[in-house]
């Protein structure tokens, strides 16, 4: 089977993916669109790896977890960074540029909250794939700590986020960011680093790594889907958070403008 | 559940092997927290409009 479509099949993909999104951008509905495709690859994905893979000689069809348990990983392992940048923005525009610095913050918010989903449920269907595999389900390893580490850090921004009320509260979240990016690298390095419970690297592992080539298009198309996915939900939040800014906004300069009212009368 | 689930997956999730129902449940857990997580924000954006 070819890595993606049989190759004459690309071509068309290609052109119906692209009047898809000009559509949706026409029409003001490019997020409806990029669902739209999402949801259809993702269903590919998922009639790949369930029905079309093979199932692993070793461990049987559990080995099918993989299909969406290393793309989930390696999307909370890339959103981390992207919630990093974001406030660092946040951090470098909070006094030269207001709106630019919000604007930044909605993006940290969105793509923490994504990385906290994509994280828990690398750890939740790792300690499935765990149980079924070897029998236990954790070990305090390095990959699995660090990743432990790297759910926690989340949930505290969130927490901070939630309930701090200093007003300094994105601030203190921006430092978390830093924090979590620092651990990234050492989750993806740890077992490389340390003889781990957890399986060798599968991709990047030197000569002994790698998959069957029957079924890196099941793991393609996956990590495809699930990556367009991470995208529409973080563009989602995005969105959501910036309406609550701007109602807040609004809310605070109706306040000003009565207290300015009540003084001059 | 897992019986419906046995007539449409091309194995059965009630075999007697452990990993075809982790399979199935891990699978039933991805759908979940995604789905659940992007209606949640779906909801809160309509009653952010609303408002």
């Amino acid at each position: 089977m070819n890595i993606f479509f049989y190759q004459h099949d690309l071509p068309l993909v290609f052109l119906a993916t692209t009047i898809l999104l000009l559509l949706g951008w026409q029409f003001k509905k490019l997020l409806s669109a990029w669902l739209a495709l999402t949801l259809a690859v993702l269903a590919y994905g998922f009639y790949l790896a369930i029905f079309v893979a093979p199932a692993d000689a070793e461990q049987g069809n559990v080995f099918r977890i993989f299909f969406y348990h290393v793309p989930s990983a390696i999307m909370a392992l890339v959103f981390p960074y992207v919630n990093f940048v974001a406030a660092l923005f946040y951090l470098g525009l909070r006094r030269s540029n207001p709106l630019g610095a919000l604007k930044a913050d909605a993006f940290a918010l969105a793509a923490a909250e994504v990385t906290l989903v994509f994280t828990t449920i690398c750890l939740a269907t790792g300690i499935l794939w765990g149980k079924a595999a070897w029998g236990i389900w954790w070990a305090w390893d390095a990959r699995l700590t660090s990743l432990l580490l790297l759910w926690l850090l989340y949930v505290s921004y969130l927490l901070v986020r939630r309930f701090s009320s200093t007003g300094q509260t994105q601030t203190l979240a921006a430092i978390l960011s830093v924090f979590a990016a620092v651990d990234v690298p050492i989750v993806y390095m740890s077992i490389r680093w340390w003889r781990t419970q957890h399986p060798s690297p599968v991709f990047f592992g030197g000569q002994d790594s790698g998959v069957d080539p029957s079924m890196m298009p099941a793991f393609l198309w996956n990590w495809l889907g699930w990556g367009m996915w991470g995208i529409f939900l973080i563009a989602l939040r995005y969105g959501l958070e910036r309406k609550r800014q701007v109602r807040a906004q609004s809310i605070a300069m109706h306040a000003i403008d009565a207290g300015l009212e009540g003084n001059a009368c | 559940m897992l019986t419906a689930l046995s007539l449409i997956l091309p194995f059965s999730p009630n075999d007697t092997a452990l990993s075809h129902r982790h399979l199935v449940l891990s699978y039933v857990l991805v759908l979940a927290i995604q789905f659940g997580y992007a209606g949640y924000i779906a909801l809160q954006r309509t009653r952010t409009k609303s408002k």
